[in-house]
């Protein structure tokens, strides 16, 4: 790996005035759990790579005033440990515990989960089901994106190159779940994932329903179709067979994927968000 | 009967548990690697690869490179005495082949130069056309991968041939009630030791070269040194490093590292040091053979099987070193089977894709897919069980092999299945799952395979021991096949122990030094213990013989014969109390001048298999092996879980049971892998997959429940009676899978790997 330089930041500010003045030239490494992977393929090549790894005040797992907030470089492995997000959101907790092999976990933050913005990644169906919010600073300016304005398309997002995430936010969701199809069953790649994220009123009919999908598109997407079909419901055998029905619109992969068909992911795709739906539900309705 | 090797024979050494003597040095981290290997003023050795699959070098400039500062050496195929190494592979090309093919060399001071050195290098190139399939290279006016070549026939490599002749198949096929005809297909399969490539070349003052090297084959890696200098063999030595996994794999890739790090230390007088990186690795390095399968089978409606029919067309990819498998492949493909009428051809076809070399089974794991659903598909046209069916045509003592030799030794493979299906409820889970309905439906699949212990006819299995006492009463021994991570050193001590009659933890087995043993081969094949060990329990006897006659002396007594060695203490037969220790005799027969070292060989009697005839004694005994796997197929999602998998082998004398069952778990996973999940993404000849993130194995999630069952028997053939056990192990294992997702399913899997999404498209399709 020659033609790189490399500049070690100790704080968002300094991070944010090195960003600017070097733009393009400059990419951001964290754990490097996906920088090194591009570098070692040669995508990457003369660049400055900016260590932010030791930046605290970006790291961490907070709540207050019934948001919680994640820090961009708080570890997946942390984020699998934490009780908070156990409790107040499964589906982000459940996405961690299935994202890779120890060592990837300790190093893999989630503001770098979803800056590479791979269509598979982890933490982005989850993010998505909750309706985060991304913070996102750049020298002089601080702008928030929801997640769901944040991602572009196939490994591309709204980040600028003068900009750093800062932090993820969103509100408690107990009724959350998420899970993933791999070609294995441990450190895999997504060949499909889904998170929910669903309200049930007093008449067991679901009030609010974020489902959202992984590998499913040349980007993490909502699944609207699906959702649509839950929406002031109570589900039923009948209803999650017509949200399996419109799931199949939602469902728009590469069509150069290699990894699995179109058939095959809407086919599993059913099966799969009907299982996650129950268990975001938390009781399995027959 | 058959009994269960639980240390049941009459030894004292071995036939018993005995931690592995390179357990503490291996799990502590302080093995010595060849990558972590530093010599004084060391270079470091890299090697520039080409674009494409196939073209030729137009021009090439290496001034620039030169330029770069740290840059000490840049050599190009314009600097080589021949075009083409030993084994017709080159160390640089002007035509390049498949994408592992090297332009350049370069020795630089420090990694970084040496990366700048490799970019400077200005090529240009003329691509050619190229052939990437089996298909494709054997198609009319097909462009060549080797031009010009005597060994070829356009494509077709006319030194893989091998075949079996037995009887008259056409004659018989027409006698035949019924006749089946299958194909099968197999995939290029990556051995992804935990260690990849890497040497260190030293040259020496007195014009001799050393490499240090994790190869698989030291001898072989002698001749890649001497080769590429030009020097003779006694100006070459090997020094074996710790190897961090080979399975038959350290061997192509290897012996080029070796030679290019000798020619890199030789054009700038410095050590050089050559680690090749993982992505290097998977591109260069040999792969597991991809096969075609035709099979056809004639028999009788009362089951007997009167005729088969083989062709295996083999992909060798871009270079050969394996017409050895051929003879190997040949003699397996009927199977464990009596067949009066047997023809098989085998066919190996130049692609411009990796090369095939050496993947732990040497061309079984494929056929024995491929042969054991086939005689399924026999018995099923038959209306017949397929247990009965492959019971009734089985091997058995005394029966007339597929190629003509007559089985002289114990056959237990009733015995073996009595046992397995008794264990797995086979015939009850079978019916049970027969008529299953519903999105999870189970099956159980079972393959009964037998293999030629050690090499046979493949080629020279003879080899040397060294061993020598020291006046303390410690022991050392030189051997020339390597420990690869199978256990053999430990393997080895228990024998030695054995036979001297001293405990393990006097013994040290050293890894190979070729200018201290005499060439033994290769370490393949399965051989080390059942012939490996022959010369070390011949070395250790003959020395044992020369201590008694010290020990006889200190006891007055006239007769060696009279003295017996037992758990380290010298005794005089008959007579109470009458005790010296080892150490003590050793220490006087040091000082009195007796023979303290004896070096050993050992060469096994001749066989009379002949690939012109196509008949005859392949191997000197056979094991037999049984493998049950037990699955559970996911209709909604394809999902396949291995949940158990049962495996049975005759080892005939269990040398170490623990390192020999931990032997047949690995053999398990790579199995598993091989049928459902180890593939290499290749689109037009380009590995696409080249790292651990793309490129996958089971992980220790995917492994199932693993049951090792070993059987042992009386066969005087191999050394103690021990037969092969590594191959074994993993041959088996995917023709079991494939056949309990029949059972499962009622699908026939006819191209394997198969992996979730594969599954859920057949199921459907």
């Amino acid at each position: 790996m020659s033609g790189f330089e490399y500049v070690r930041s100790n704080g968002i500010q300094e991070t944010l005035n090195i960003l600017a003045k070097e733009k393009e030239d400059s990419v951001l490494v964290a754990g490097a759990t996906n920088v090194m992977n591009d570098i070692r393929s040669r995508k990457l090549q003369n660049k400055i790579l900016v260590d932010i790894s030791n930046i605290g005040e970006l790291s961490g797992i907070t709540q207050e005033d019934g948001m919680i907030r994640i820090g961009a470089l708080t570890t997946v492995a942390d984020i699998a440990k934490s009780a908070l997000l156990c409790k107040q959101a499964p589906a982000l907790y459940q996405a961690a515990q299935v994202f890779a092999d120890p060592s990837t976990c300790n190093y893999a933050t989630i503001g770098g989960n979803i800056a590479h913005a791979c269509p598979a990644a982890d933490t982005a169906p989850p993010l998505l089901a909750l309706d985060a919010e991304v913070e996102i600073a750049k020298k002089g300016n601080i702008r928030t994106l929801h997640i769901n304005n944040f991602f572009l398309g196939f490994y591309s997002n709204q980040l600028d190159d003068d900009e750093l995430i800062v932090a993820i936010r969103f509100k408690p969701q107990r009724c959350s779940a998420f899970e993933k199809i791999g070609l294995r069953s441990a450190m895999s790649i997504a060949l499909l994932s889904v998170a929910v994220a669903v309200e049930i009123d007093q008449q067991e009919k679901v009030r609010t329903c974020a489902i959202a999908l992984g590998a499913a598109a040349p980007r993490p997407v909502r699944a609207s179709h699906a959702e649509a079909v839950m929406i002031g419901s109570k589900p039923t055998p009948e209803l999650y067979a017509k949200m399996a029905e419109a799931l199949c619109e939602d469902i728009a992969p590469n069509p150069k994927s290699a990894r699995a068909s179109k058939l095959y992911r809407e086919v599993v795709g059913g099966s799969l968000l009907e299982k996650v739906f129950k268990n975001a539900i938390g009781s399995a309705i027959e | 009967m058959p009994l269960f090797a639980e240390g049941n024979k009459k030894y004292s050494h071995i036939n018993k548990f005995c931690p592995r003597v390179d357990a503490k040095e291996k799990v502590t981290g302080r093995a010595d690697y060849a990558a972590d290997l530093v010599f004084p003023d060391m270079l470091f050795g890299g090697s520039l690869h080409g674009p494409y699959t196939h073209a030729k070098v137009k021009r090439i400039c290496v001034e620039k490179a030169l330029a770069v500062p740290g840059v000490r050496a840049v050599l190009t195929y314009k600097d080589l005495n021949k075009p083409f190494s030993w084994g017709y592979y080159t160390y640089m090309t002007e035509i390049l082949r498949y994408e592992g093919d090297v332009v350049a060399i370069v020795a630089a001071d420090t990694k970084h130069a040496l990366e700048a050195g490799l970019e400077a290098i200005d090529v240009e190139y003329e691509e050619l056309p190229a052939v990437y399939t089996i298909d494709e290279a054997m198609a009319d006016g097909a462009p060549l991968v080797h031009e010009n070549n005597e060994d070829c026939a356009g494509n077709i490599w006319s030194h893989a041939r091998c075949k079996v002749r037995k009887g008259d198949v056409d004659v018989a096929f027409t006698d035949c009630d019924v006749i089946v005809e299958r194909e099968y297909e197999t995939q290029a399969v990556e051995h992804l030791y935990l260690e990849p490539e890497a040497a260190v070349a030293v040259p020496e003052k007195n014009g001799c070269m050393t490499v240090y090297a994790c190869a698989a084959n030291p001898f072989f890696g002698r001749r890649w040194i001497a080769d590429s200098l030009g020097i003779p063999r006694s100006k070459a030595r090997l020094v074996q490093t710790t190897i961090g996994g080979s399975f038959g794999g350290k061997e192509e890739l290897m012996g080029l590292t070796i030679g290019r790090a000798s020619l890199l230390a030789d054009a700038t007088g410095h050590p050089v040091k050559m680690v090749i990186s993982r992505e290097e690795s998977i591109v260069c390095s040999s792969k597991r053979h991809p096969f075609k399968f035709k099979y056809k089978a004639g028999v009788n409606k009362d089951g007997k099987l009167q005729a088969l029919q083989v062709t295996l067309i083999e992909d060798v990819g871009a270079y050969h070193m394996h017409e050895f498998m051929s003879f190997r492949a040949v003699v397996h493909a009927a199977g464990a089977y009596v067949i009066p009428n047997v023809k098989v051809d085998i066919l190996g076809v130049f692609t411009n894709t990796v090369t095939s070399g050496a993947m732990r089974g040497y061309s079984s794991p494929q056929i024995i897919y491929a042969q054991e659903q086939f005689y399924e598909e026999v018995a099923e046209e038959l209306g017949m069980d397929f247990l009965a069916f492959k019971k009734s045509n089985m091997l058995h003592k005394g029966a007339i092999h597929p190629c003509g030799q007559e089985l002289n030794e114990e056959v237990i493979l009733p015995e073996i299945i009595e046992n397995l299906c008794a264990k797995t409820d086979f015939e009850g889970k079978r019916k049970k799952y027969a008529n299953q309905t519903g999105d999870k439906r189970k099956g159980i699949g079972m393959s009964i395979f037998h293999r030629g212990c050690g090499l046979g006819n493949e080629s020279i299995d003879a080899s040397a021991a060294y061993i020598c006492v020291h006046d303390d009463g410690s022991v050392m021994v030189n051997v020339g096949l390597v420990e690869n991570g199978q256990g053999l050193h430990t393997a080895y001590s228990q024998i030695v122990a054995e036979t001297l009659g001293v405990p393990v933890e006097k013994i040290l087995v050293n890894k190979v030094d070729t200018n201290t043993i005499l060439d033994s081969g290769p370490t393949v094949a399965s051989r080390c213990t059942v012939m490996g060990a022959q010369s070390v329990r011949k070395a250790a006897q003959e020395l044992k013989s020369y201590l008694k006659e010290t020990a006889a002396m200190m006891f007055h007594t006239e007769s060696p014969d009279q003295v017996a060695l037992e758990d380290g203490m010298f005794i005089l037969i008959g007579v109470p109390d009458a005790a010296i220790p080892f150490h003590e005799v050793c220490n006087v027969h040091h000082w009195t001048g007796g023979q303290s070292g004896v070096m050993n060989w050992y060469k096994p009697p001749k066989l009379s298999f002949s690939c012109k005839t196509g008949f005859g004694d392949a191997f000197p005994t056979y094991s037999y092996s049984v493998c049950v796997a037990e699955v559970e197929v996911d209709y909604k999602t394809g999902e396949i879980t291995v949940e158990k998998v049962t495996s049975g082998h005759d080892v005939g004398t269990v040398i170490n049971p623990e390192t020999s069952k931990g032997q047949i778990f690995g053999g398990i996973a790579m199995g598993q892998g091989f049928a459902m999940m180890e593939n290499l993404a290749i689109k037009d000849g380009k590995i696409r997959n080249k790292n651990l993130d793309t490129f996958m194995i089971a992980s220790s999630m995917d492994t199932p429940e693993m049951e090792a069952i070993l059987f042992e028997c009386e066969d005087k053939t191999g050394t103690y009676g021990a037969k092969s056990l590594g191959e074994n192990a993993t041959e088996g294992v995917a023709s079991a899978i494939i056949n309990a997702l029949h059972n499962a399913t009622g699908e026939r899997i006819n191209k394997i790997p198969i992996n979730k999404v594969k599954m859920f498209e057949l199921l459907h399709k």
